[in-house]
């Protein structure tokens, strides 16, 4: 199977969990202060709110990797020890194919690569887009079984694939959100919330389990030689 | 008969060939990173790091990740070259009439 040069570093960068607990939360608050401006507090203050909370969600857009490796420097490292950060994207020109046996030439930067932001995170930013454009009752619920659907999919091949069964809860949020007749105007924030709490809870479980499996060592690390 | 193609020695070596492998797609890892990833023992990793620093294959660097030592480890030009070289050495090896 042909694999990214730096798929190891992608997989080693989510097994702890902090990606997907910091992006689910950054997602989680902007699209809860969303849903509550319009349902409950239609203030002008709130506009104040929600502009601060898309402010750190962007911030954490922008500037993920030092703000989870000052995180990691703190968790993750001492425990299981520090790889390069994988950036994120694709990798420019093409070199999509790499094994180790056949090498198309020395990894560049850009081979090390994930597709966290432009992958998961922007499919529930352009859900909630997409989301507005309904004017019935059920678009929810079907927006969110699609949403589910390119969630599972879109992963399927990365370095983090998602099994159906945990993308399944994500896909029929939607049924109750519709049932219960949510505003249309507040079900665009849904897909926000939904996501991430979704990742939050992915995030959390993968933390625990790391904690667990990986206890922090007794004596520092160094080299002899 | 095909000539049989001559394989690096030195990255011949299992562990060798699992460090080299490692750093080839990392990039950059640190000494702990590499001992869990090459299921090998402190003393083990820090003598085959010595031989492929010593080749030149390899470059350490020792600093401080907020408060943590790190023993960074990355391949050099020369060491992705040569590891190249290696996979294209054992793809030809494979390829051989006969191999498989």
């Amino acid at each position: 199977m042909d694999e990214f040069a730096g798929r190891r570093a992608a997989a080693y960068w989510f097994s702890d969990g902090l990606p997907e607990l910091a992006f689910g939360l950054a997602l989680a608050a902007c699209g809860g202060v969303g849903l509550a401006w319009v349902l409950y507090f239609p203030y002008p203050w709130m506009r104040l709110v929600l502009l601060l909370a898309s402010a750190w969600l962007l911030a954490l857009y922008l500037w993920d990797r030092k703000i989870l490796d000052v995180l990691k420097t703190r968790l993750t490292y001492p425990r299981t020890g520090y790889a390069q950060p994988p950036r994120d994207g694709y990798p420019e020109g093409g070199e999509y194919t790499l094994t180790l046996l056949k090498p198309a030439a020395a990894p560049s930067p850009q081979n090390n690569v994930t597709a966290f932001r432009m992958g998961t995170v922007y499919i529930f930013f352009c859900g909630s887009l997409w989301v507005s454009a309904f004017e019935d009752r059920w678009g929810i619920a079907i927006a969110m079984l699609v949403i589910g659907f390119v969630v599972y999919w879109g992963h399927k091949w990365s370095e983090r694939p998602y099994s159906w069964w945990s993308v399944l809860p994500l896909a029929l949020t939607g049924i109750p959100v519709s049932i219960l007749a949510v505003p249309l105007r507040a079900q665009k924030f849904v897909p926000m919330v939904a996501g991430g709490l979704w990742l939050c809870c992915r995030g959390a479980w993968t933390l625990a389990r790391y904690l667990r499996t990986n206890r922090p060592r007794q004596i520092t690390e160094g080299m002899s030689a | 008969m095909p000539d049989f193609p001559e394989l690096n020695r030195l990255i011949h070596e299992p562990a060798r060939l699992a460090i080299m492998a490692i750093l080839y797609q990392i990039g950059e890892a640190d000494f702990l990173y590499l001992k869990r990833e090459g299921n090998l023992t402190q003393g083990n990793l820090s003598s085959h790091l010595t031989k492929l620093e010593e080749a030149g294959y390899v470059a350490i660097k020792k600093t401080l990740k907020g408060k943590l030592p790190l023993t960074l480890c990355r391949l050099t030009t020369q060491g992705q070259e040569v590891f190249v070289e290696y996979c294209k050495s054992m793809s030809r090896l494979l390829a051989l009439p006969g191999s498989g």
